[in-house]
């Protein structure tokens, strides 16, 4: 019977800082791009605005000056008369067609949405060349009047002039601001950035220091978890070292063998137990068990329990009340569930008398017969109080094995039926052959035969010795005595006495001194 | 408790053993009604002590609110791992439904 221990398992996180920066990075890098070439843009559009904004500029001049030079000529040679003033005139309406057609251009680029005044300045300057500088070119009379109505219309022009020249500057204004804008927006993108990879940085920073303080407190908890399951195991051990290793006695007439294979996959202390005492001459008691669970909990049940039936032992003669009384004991304990078999082996007459709680059959191999379950039943121990246990006798012969063994032996596989046959066939192959103290090895053994074992494993055997083996002649192989059970009770007093020491004496490190339980 | 007092029926199937302790310990929860219990093992095959444990334990909470139990076994390993336990002196135990039915429909615990 068993419990596994839940495993701690430790997460290694350090993946995560690298994945969270790489996150901001992939969220982070394209808004850096994709903002230099917005910014970029802006910055292109900005300039090339401002260029031609420039441009408009000064072919507006440049149409200004070709009127200017137009009308000097025009009026210088209608004061003077003299054809030198043609040639600035000349000049000027050579270069106003051209740069009229500049200005028409530069307001297409500009996009400026009234060009009404452009198309007035070359209206007004060809009604201009018609109705004033032709017929003053021609020396025509009343040219003062003539002069006057160009006046007129060359003030016109100028009006025009002046407000092709507002709208180029207010497509200057609007340009500076989208400039600005373009600026600020440089500005923001750049203190994007510098919070974005900030917040990287702190982000990575706290992700790290994060992981590194719960793998340090991963690493304090396991190396705690490690002691503190290191120590309960050694305790554990210990307990069960000192107590699996107490000696069975030996005597003339009653052999014991013994053997206990924990779990082999985990290195944890079981539950299981045997024990064997001499009561008094030719009688033992024998006792197995099995504490539910493992570790350090199931160790000091086990202790209990096993304290108990010992002394429970000296009392009774009857494995049933010996139970019984047990039960109450471990009841008002609350103790884990506790299965075990108990009895005594009487070699003057050759009687096995036992209890079971809770607990696999017993096994009888007499000579000459075939090993045998024996009846078993009862509640195990520490379930309830109004357990009922019943005593059985067994009538047996010299050389009669008892074989008592914990759960494991028969539980191997889930077909229970299966695990009682083979261990009926290890028991029976075993008979004879092995040296009687080896016989609990021969038969785990032969059941398990090299395979893992998944749970703890104890077989106890109790043999009468063979009229053969008798190393003292003192008894009659023959003679039964129809004895009671508290036939015995004559020789308690000597019994307590002899148990006492035996405990004593074999007291493990660790356990309290028994106390005296009779006077 | 009448006999016509609702049934409980916990059901159990599989291997019962420690890995199950959970969710073992979760399906023997007594209900508030006040009628007898079936706890159908009828389809598990192997309980380790844990399991017996933990039936027992229920076994003494329902006694305790008066309330009658019977055990359906289907599998004779699991019948046997029961006698090994001692079972039978603790719980009605069947293998038959039928009469698992009419021991708790007998009248009061």
């Amino acid at each position: 019977m068993r419990v596994g221990m839940s495993r701690y398992e430790m997460s290694r996180t350090s993946a995560r800082p690298l994945a969270v920066t790489a996150l901001l990075l992939i969220v982070v890098v394209p808004i850096l791009i994709g903002g230099g070439a917005l910014v970029r843009q802006l910055v292109d559009r900005g300039f090339g605005a401002e260029l031609r904004v420039h441009q408009a500029q000064l072919d507006l001049g440049s149409v200004l000056n070709a009127q200017l030079d137009e009308e000097t000529g025009v009026r210088g040679y209608a004061a003077t008369g003299n054809r030198l003033f043609l040639a600035p005139y000349q000049h000027g309406r050579d270069d106003f067609a051209g740069s009229m057609a500049a200005v028409e251009r530069d307001a297409a680029a500009l996009q400026l949405d009234d060009r009404t005044a452009i198309a007035d300045m070359r209206a007004t300057n060809q009604r201009w060349q018609r109705l004033v500088a032709e017929p003053l070119l021609r020396n025509a009379r009343d040219g003062d009047v003539i002069q006057l109505h160009g006046k007129a219309l060359i003030d016109r022009f100028r009006l025009d002039a002046d407000r092709v020249d507002t709208m180029i500057a207010a497509r200057q204004a609007l340009q500076d601001a989208s400039t600005r804008a373009a600026i600020d927006r440089i500005n923001l993108l750049v203190l994007v950035a510098v919070v974005a990879v900030s917040l990287a940085a702190l982000g990575f920073g706290i992700v790290q220091t994060r992981t590194v303080q719960r793998l340090e407190a991963e690493e304090r908890l396991a190396g705690e978890l490690r002691v503190a399951y290191e120590t309960e195991r050694r305790v554990a051990e210990t307990l069960q070292d000192a107590f699996l290793q107490r000696p069975l006695p030996t005597t003339a007439s009653v052999s014991f063998s013994a053997t206990y294979v924990p779990a082999s996959e985990e290195a944890k202390v079981g539950g299981d137990w045997y024990d064997g005492v001499e009561l008094s001459r030719g009688r033992v008691m024998f006792v197995i068990g099995d504490v539910a669970g493992h570790g350090l909990e199931a160790a000091v049940a086990m202790n209990r329990t096993r304290q108990a039936l010992v002394q429970a032992a000296v009392l009774d003669a009857d494995p049933a009340s010996l139970l019984s009384r047990v039960n109450a004991e471990l009841m008002r304990d609350r103790s884990r569930m506790v299965t075990a078999v108990c009895g005594y082996a009487d070699s003057q007459n050759y009687v096995f008398t036992y209890a079971t709680a809770g607990h696999p059959p017993p096994v009888l191999v007499e000579p000459g017969r075939a090993p045998r379950l024996l009846e078993f039943g009862g509640l195990p121990l520490a379930v309830m109080d109004s357990a009922v246990y019943r005593s059985h006798s067994v009538q047996t012969l010299p050389g009669a094995m008892l074989v008592l063994y914990t759960d494991g032996a028969v539980e191997h596989s889930r077909d229970v039926f299966e695990g009682e046959q083979r261990l009926l066939e290890a028991v029976a192959s075993v008979c004879g052959g092995d040296p009687v103290e080896h016989v609990a090895a021969a038969i785990h053994a032969r059941i398990f035969d090299g395979r893992a074992v998944g749970d703890d494993v104890a077989i106890l055997t109790v043999s009468f010795a063979a009229p053969g083996d008798m190393r003292t002649g003192d008894r009659d192989a023959s003679r039964i005595v129809a004895e009671g059970t508290r036939g015995g009770s004559a020789s308690i007093g000597g019994t307590i006495v002899s148990l006492y020491d035996r405990v004593r004496r074999r007291r493990p490190p660790g356990v309290s001194e028994p106390r005296r339980i009779a006077s | 408790m009448s006999p016509q007092s609702s049934l409980t029926v916990l059901k159990l199937t599989g291997e019962l053993d420690i890995a199950q302790r959970e969710a073992v310990q979760a399906a023997l929860q007594l209900d508030a009604g006040g009628g007898p219990v079936l706890i159908d093992l009828s389809e598990v095959s192997y309980a380790d002590s844990t399991v017996i444990s933990q039936l027992l334990r229920f076994r003494n909470e329902a006694e305790a609110r008066g309330r009658k139990i019977a055990l359906l076994i289907g599998s004779p390993q699991f019948r046997r791992l029961l006698q090994y336990a001692g079972l039978g002196d603790a719980f009605a135990v069947f293998d038959d439904r039928g009469r698992a039915l009419t021991f708790l429909a007998g009248g009061p615990a």
